[in-house]
Protein backbone atom coordinates (compact mmCIF):
# COMPACT_ATOMS: atom_id res chain seq x y z
CA UNK A 1 0.00 0.00 0.00
CA UNK A 2 1.14 3.52 -0.76
CA UNK A 3 0.83 6.01 2.10
CA UNK A 4 -2.08 8.41 1.60
CA UNK A 5 -1.19 10.76 4.44
CA UNK A 6 2.04 12.67 3.99
CA UNK A 7 3.78 15.62 5.62
CA UNK A 8 4.05 19.14 4.28
CA UNK A 9 6.47 21.62 5.79
CA UNK A 10 7.07 25.33 5.35
CA UNK A 11 10.48 26.75 6.19
CA UNK A 12 11.77 30.05 7.48
CA UNK A 13 13.02 31.02 4.02
CA UNK A 14 9.51 30.81 2.59
CA UNK A 15 9.88 27.46 0.87
CA UNK A 16 7.21 24.76 1.25
CA UNK A 17 7.93 21.13 0.63
CA UNK A 18 5.73 18.08 0.35
CA UNK A 19 6.60 14.49 1.14
CA UNK A 20 6.72 12.37 -2.00
CA UNK A 21 6.96 15.38 -4.31
CA UNK A 22 9.94 16.84 -6.14
CA UNK A 23 13.22 16.50 -4.28
CA UNK A 24 11.36 14.79 -1.41
CA UNK A 25 9.87 11.99 -3.48
CA UNK A 26 10.14 8.45 -2.12
CA UNK A 27 13.18 6.70 -3.57
CA UNK A 28 13.65 3.05 -2.65
CA UNK A 29 16.71 2.52 -0.52
CA UNK A 30 17.52 6.20 -0.04
CA UNK A 31 17.13 8.26 3.12
CA UNK A 32 13.50 8.96 3.91
CA UNK A 33 12.09 12.27 2.63
CA UNK A 34 12.00 13.55 6.21
CA UNK A 35 15.66 12.68 6.77
CA UNK A 36 16.51 14.56 3.57
CA UNK A 37 14.49 17.57 4.73
CA UNK A 38 16.25 17.64 8.09
CA UNK A 39 19.59 17.61 6.28
CA UNK A 40 18.49 20.50 4.04
CA UNK A 41 17.32 22.46 7.07
CA UNK A 42 20.60 21.88 8.88
CA UNK A 43 22.79 22.67 5.88
CA UNK A 44 20.94 25.93 5.24
CA UNK A 45 20.42 27.01 8.86
CA UNK A 46 16.65 27.07 8.48
CA UNK A 47 13.68 26.29 10.70
CA UNK A 48 10.31 24.75 10.14
CA UNK A 49 7.64 27.41 10.56
CA UNK A 50 4.60 25.29 9.86
CA UNK A 51 3.94 21.57 9.61
CA UNK A 52 0.93 19.58 8.60
CA UNK A 53 -0.35 16.54 6.79
CA UNK A 54 -1.76 16.48 3.27
CA UNK A 55 -3.42 13.90 1.06
CA UNK A 56 -3.52 13.58 -2.72
CA UNK A 57 -7.26 14.26 -2.65
CA UNK A 58 -6.50 17.71 -1.18
CA UNK A 59 -7.27 17.12 2.46
CA UNK A 60 -5.08 19.06 4.88
CA UNK A 61 -4.48 18.70 8.60
CA UNK A 62 -2.56 21.66 10.00
CA UNK A 63 -0.78 22.33 13.25
CA UNK A 64 -0.69 25.90 14.55
CA UNK A 65 2.15 27.65 12.78
CA UNK A 66 4.85 29.90 14.15
CA UNK A 67 4.20 32.44 11.39
CA UNK A 68 3.12 36.04 11.92
CA UNK A 69 -0.02 36.25 9.76
CA UNK A 70 -2.66 33.91 11.18
CA UNK A 71 -6.11 34.11 9.64
CA UNK A 72 -7.89 34.17 12.97
CA UNK A 73 -6.90 36.41 15.85
CA UNK A 74 -7.03 33.60 18.37
CA UNK A 75 -3.91 32.14 16.81
CA UNK A 76 -1.98 35.35 17.50
CA UNK A 77 -3.27 35.61 21.07
CA UNK A 78 -1.70 32.39 22.27
CA UNK A 79 1.76 30.87 22.38
CA UNK A 80 3.27 29.84 19.06
CA UNK A 81 5.15 26.59 18.58
CA UNK A 82 8.86 26.75 19.29
CA UNK A 83 9.69 23.92 16.91
CA UNK A 84 8.13 21.06 14.97
CA UNK A 85 8.82 17.42 14.32
CA UNK A 86 7.33 14.48 12.44
CA UNK A 87 7.44 10.77 12.94
CA UNK A 88 5.48 7.73 11.83
CA UNK A 89 4.19 5.11 14.24
CA UNK A 90 3.69 1.46 13.40
CA UNK A 91 2.44 -1.40 15.54
CA UNK A 92 1.40 -4.97 14.95
CA UNK A 93 -0.28 -7.58 17.13
CA UNK A 94 0.12 -11.32 16.61
CA UNK A 95 -1.29 -14.43 18.24
CA UNK A 96 -4.58 -12.66 18.59
CA UNK A 97 -6.37 -9.97 16.62
CA UNK A 98 -3.87 -9.40 13.83
CA UNK A 99 -4.04 -5.66 13.99
CA UNK A 100 -1.51 -3.55 12.18
CA UNK A 101 -1.73 0.17 12.73
CA UNK A 102 0.22 2.87 10.94
CA UNK A 103 0.07 6.58 11.61
CA UNK A 104 1.86 9.72 10.59
CA UNK A 105 2.30 12.13 13.49
CA UNK A 106 3.15 15.82 13.28
CA UNK A 107 4.12 17.56 16.49
CA UNK A 108 4.28 21.20 17.53
CA UNK A 109 6.59 21.79 20.46
CA UNK A 110 5.77 24.41 23.10
CA UNK A 111 7.54 25.44 26.27
CA UNK A 112 5.21 23.41 28.44
CA UNK A 113 4.45 20.47 26.17
CA UNK A 114 3.84 19.08 22.72
CA UNK A 115 0.73 19.02 20.57
CA UNK A 116 0.56 15.92 18.42
CA UNK A 117 -1.77 15.20 15.54
CA UNK A 118 -2.17 11.55 14.55
CA UNK A 119 -3.57 10.61 11.13
CA UNK A 120 -3.73 7.05 9.79
CA UNK A 121 -1.11 6.54 7.11
CA UNK A 122 -3.34 4.61 4.71
CA UNK A 123 -6.83 5.84 5.62
CA UNK A 124 -6.84 9.58 6.33
CA UNK A 125 -10.51 9.79 7.26
CA UNK A 126 -9.78 10.49 10.92
CA UNK A 127 -7.44 12.55 13.03
CA UNK A 128 -6.62 12.43 16.73
CA UNK A 129 -4.90 15.12 18.76
CA UNK A 130 -3.10 14.82 22.07
CA UNK A 131 -1.22 17.33 24.17
CA UNK A 132 1.62 15.88 26.22
CA UNK A 133 2.87 18.07 29.03
CA UNK A 134 6.59 18.23 29.67
CA UNK A 135 7.63 16.66 32.93
CA UNK A 136 8.72 19.16 35.51
CA UNK A 137 12.38 18.78 36.38
CA UNK B 1 5.69 0.91 2.85
CA UNK B 2 6.23 -0.27 6.42
CA UNK B 3 6.32 -4.07 6.74
CA UNK B 4 6.57 -6.37 9.74
CA UNK B 5 7.79 -9.96 9.68
CA UNK B 6 7.75 -12.11 12.82
CA UNK B 7 9.67 -15.35 12.89
CA UNK B 8 10.20 -18.15 15.39
CA UNK B 9 13.87 -18.87 14.96
CA UNK B 10 15.29 -22.41 14.64
CA UNK B 11 17.54 -24.32 12.26
CA UNK B 12 15.25 -22.65 9.74
CA UNK B 13 13.07 -19.70 10.73
CA UNK B 14 9.28 -20.14 10.73
CA UNK B 15 7.35 -17.08 9.70
CA UNK B 16 4.35 -16.33 11.93
CA UNK B 17 1.71 -15.39 9.39
CA UNK B 18 -1.31 -13.21 10.04
CA UNK B 19 -3.57 -16.12 10.97
CA UNK B 20 -0.95 -18.05 12.96
CA UNK B 21 -0.21 -17.90 16.65
CA UNK B 22 2.95 -18.41 18.69
CA UNK B 23 2.46 -21.32 21.07
CA UNK B 24 4.30 -21.74 24.36
CA UNK B 25 4.14 -25.43 25.32
CA UNK B 26 5.45 -28.05 27.69
CA UNK B 27 7.86 -29.86 25.37
CA UNK B 28 5.78 -30.90 22.40
CA UNK B 29 3.12 -29.20 20.26
CA UNK B 30 -0.10 -28.66 22.22
CA UNK B 31 1.41 -30.07 25.43
CA UNK B 32 0.57 -28.38 28.71
CA UNK B 33 2.95 -26.36 30.85
CA UNK B 34 2.72 -27.20 34.53
CA UNK B 35 1.31 -24.34 36.58
CA UNK B 36 4.00 -22.00 37.89
CA UNK B 37 6.65 -23.43 35.58
CA UNK B 38 7.83 -22.04 32.26
CA UNK B 39 7.63 -23.26 28.67
CA UNK B 40 9.82 -26.11 27.51
CA UNK B 41 9.05 -25.58 23.83
CA UNK B 42 7.71 -23.01 21.37
CA UNK B 43 5.73 -23.63 18.19
CA UNK B 44 3.85 -21.85 15.43
CA UNK B 45 0.22 -22.90 15.48
CA UNK B 46 -0.88 -22.64 11.85
CA UNK B 47 -4.10 -20.67 11.54
CA UNK B 48 -4.36 -20.79 15.35
CA UNK B 49 -6.27 -24.04 14.94
CA UNK B 50 -4.28 -26.35 17.16
CA UNK B 51 -3.74 -29.02 14.53
CA UNK B 52 -0.60 -28.08 12.60
CA UNK B 53 2.75 -27.00 13.98
CA UNK B 54 4.25 -24.90 11.21
CA UNK B 55 7.64 -25.03 12.92
CA UNK B 56 7.72 -28.80 13.37
CA UNK B 57 10.50 -29.45 10.85
CA UNK B 58 12.51 -26.35 11.74
CA UNK B 59 13.73 -27.31 15.24
CA UNK B 60 12.38 -24.12 16.77
CA UNK B 61 14.23 -22.34 19.55
CA UNK B 62 12.86 -22.22 23.08
CA UNK B 63 13.63 -19.58 25.67
CA UNK B 64 12.88 -20.52 29.27
CA UNK B 65 12.88 -18.14 32.21
CA UNK B 66 15.06 -19.46 35.05
CA UNK B 67 15.49 -16.36 37.20
CA UNK B 68 15.50 -12.60 36.74
CA UNK B 69 19.04 -12.83 35.33
CA UNK B 70 19.16 -16.37 33.95
CA UNK B 71 17.81 -18.15 30.88
CA UNK B 72 17.83 -21.63 29.36
CA UNK B 73 18.06 -21.56 25.56
CA UNK B 74 18.39 -25.33 25.28
CA UNK B 75 21.75 -26.08 26.84
CA UNK B 76 21.01 -25.51 30.51
CA UNK B 77 20.99 -22.44 32.71
CA UNK B 78 23.14 -19.49 31.64
CA UNK B 79 23.39 -15.92 32.89
CA UNK B 80 22.05 -13.11 30.75
CA UNK B 81 24.86 -10.92 29.41
CA UNK B 82 25.38 -8.56 26.50
CA UNK B 83 26.04 -11.58 24.28
CA UNK B 84 23.96 -14.28 25.98
CA UNK B 85 21.64 -15.24 24.50
CA UNK B 86 23.13 -14.73 21.07
CA UNK B 87 20.81 -13.31 18.43
CA UNK B 88 20.49 -16.80 16.98
CA UNK B 89 19.33 -18.18 20.34
CA UNK B 90 16.53 -15.66 20.78
CA UNK B 91 13.26 -17.37 19.92
CA UNK B 92 11.69 -14.37 18.24
CA UNK B 93 13.10 -12.33 15.39
CA UNK B 94 10.94 -9.33 14.54
CA UNK B 95 11.84 -7.45 11.39
CA UNK B 96 10.57 -3.98 10.52
CA UNK B 97 11.32 -2.64 7.07
CA UNK B 98 10.46 0.37 4.94
CA UNK B 99 11.24 1.20 1.35
CA UNK B 100 13.15 4.25 2.54
CA UNK B 101 16.05 4.31 4.95
CA UNK B 102 14.51 5.25 8.31
CA UNK B 103 15.70 5.50 11.90
CA UNK B 104 13.58 3.75 14.53
CA UNK B 105 12.85 4.93 18.07
CA UNK B 106 10.48 4.24 20.96
CA UNK B 107 10.28 0.53 20.20
CA UNK B 108 8.32 -1.63 22.59
CA UNK B 109 7.37 -5.33 22.87
CA UNK B 110 4.78 -6.77 25.25
CA UNK B 111 1.87 -9.14 25.76
CA UNK B 112 -1.69 -8.06 26.48
CA UNK B 113 -5.14 -9.49 26.93
CA UNK B 114 -8.02 -7.43 25.53
CA UNK B 115 -6.68 -3.92 25.26
CA UNK B 116 -3.03 -2.97 25.06
CA UNK B 117 -3.10 -1.63 28.61
CA UNK B 118 -4.26 -4.99 30.02
CA UNK B 119 -1.80 -7.54 31.36
CA UNK B 120 -2.43 -11.02 29.91
CA UNK B 121 -4.84 -13.00 32.04
CA UNK B 122 -3.78 -16.11 33.86
CA UNK B 123 -0.16 -16.15 32.83
CA UNK B 124 3.13 -14.60 33.81
CA UNK B 125 4.89 -13.28 30.73
CA UNK B 126 8.53 -12.31 30.60
CA UNK B 127 10.68 -11.04 27.76
CA UNK B 128 13.81 -9.14 26.88
CA UNK B 129 15.72 -7.87 23.89
CA UNK B 130 19.03 -9.50 23.02
CA UNK B 131 21.77 -7.85 25.15
CA UNK B 132 19.38 -7.18 28.05
CA UNK B 133 20.83 -8.55 31.30
CA UNK B 134 17.50 -8.95 33.10
CA UNK B 135 14.07 -10.18 32.10
CA UNK B 136 11.17 -7.73 31.91
CA UNK B 137 7.65 -8.52 33.11
CA UNK B 138 6.34 -7.39 29.75
CA UNK B 139 2.64 -7.43 30.60
CA UNK B 140 0.66 -4.58 29.10
CA UNK B 141 1.90 -1.55 27.17
CA UNK B 142 3.18 0.36 30.19
CA UNK B 143 5.46 -2.53 31.17
CA UNK B 144 6.78 -3.49 27.75
CA UNK B 145 10.37 -4.31 26.85
CA UNK B 146 11.98 -1.13 25.54
CA UNK B 147 13.61 -1.91 22.21
CA UNK B 148 16.88 -0.25 21.29
CA UNK B 149 16.75 2.70 18.91
CA UNK B 150 18.20 1.91 15.51
CA UNK B 151 19.97 4.18 13.05
CA UNK B 152 18.75 4.79 9.50
CA UNK B 153 18.34 1.64 7.42
CA UNK B 154 15.70 0.02 5.23
CA UNK B 155 15.53 -3.05 7.49
CA UNK B 156 15.63 -3.42 11.25
CA UNK B 157 15.87 -6.70 13.19
CA UNK B 158 14.85 -7.08 16.82
CA UNK B 159 15.82 -10.29 18.61
CA UNK B 160 13.54 -11.09 21.53
CA UNK B 161 13.82 -13.77 24.21
CA UNK B 162 10.47 -14.59 25.74
CA UNK B 163 8.92 -17.06 28.18
CA UNK B 164 5.49 -17.70 29.67
CA UNK B 165 4.13 -19.52 32.72
CA UNK B 166 0.48 -20.37 33.48
CA UNK B 167 -0.81 -19.08 36.81
CA UNK B 168 -3.61 -21.66 36.81
CA UNK B 169 -4.81 -24.76 35.00
CA UNK B 170 -6.40 -24.40 31.57
CA UNK B 171 -5.57 -23.14 28.11
CA UNK B 172 -4.48 -19.51 27.96
CA UNK B 173 -4.48 -17.13 25.04
CA UNK B 174 -3.08 -13.65 24.81
CA UNK B 175 -1.71 -11.29 22.18
CA UNK B 176 1.84 -10.17 21.50
CA UNK B 177 2.54 -6.69 20.18
CA UNK B 178 5.47 -4.73 18.81
CA UNK B 179 5.37 -1.02 18.15
CA UNK B 180 7.82 1.72 17.26
CA UNK B 181 8.15 5.13 15.71
CA UNK B 182 10.30 5.90 12.69
CA UNK B 183 11.22 8.78 10.40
Amino acid sequence: MTPKSKWKASLSNGETFYEDKGVYAFVLGEKSPWQKLLLYIKDNNLQITSLGIYTDDNRAFNLPSSGNNPKFSIFSQHAKPISFTMFKASAISVSGPNDEENFIVVEANYEDGNLQMWVPLYNPDNCWCIFTKKKES
Amino acid sequence: MATWIWQLQGTTPTTIDAADSLQFAGGTFNSAITVATYNASMHVDQNNGGSVDDAASNTPKNNKWISSTQIDVGGGTVTLTGSVPATTDCALKINFSDGASVATTNGKFYAYQTTTSDAPTGITFKAGEQSDTTWTDAEGAAAGVTLNDDSAATSHDYFIFTSASPDSVGAKSFTLRAELTYS
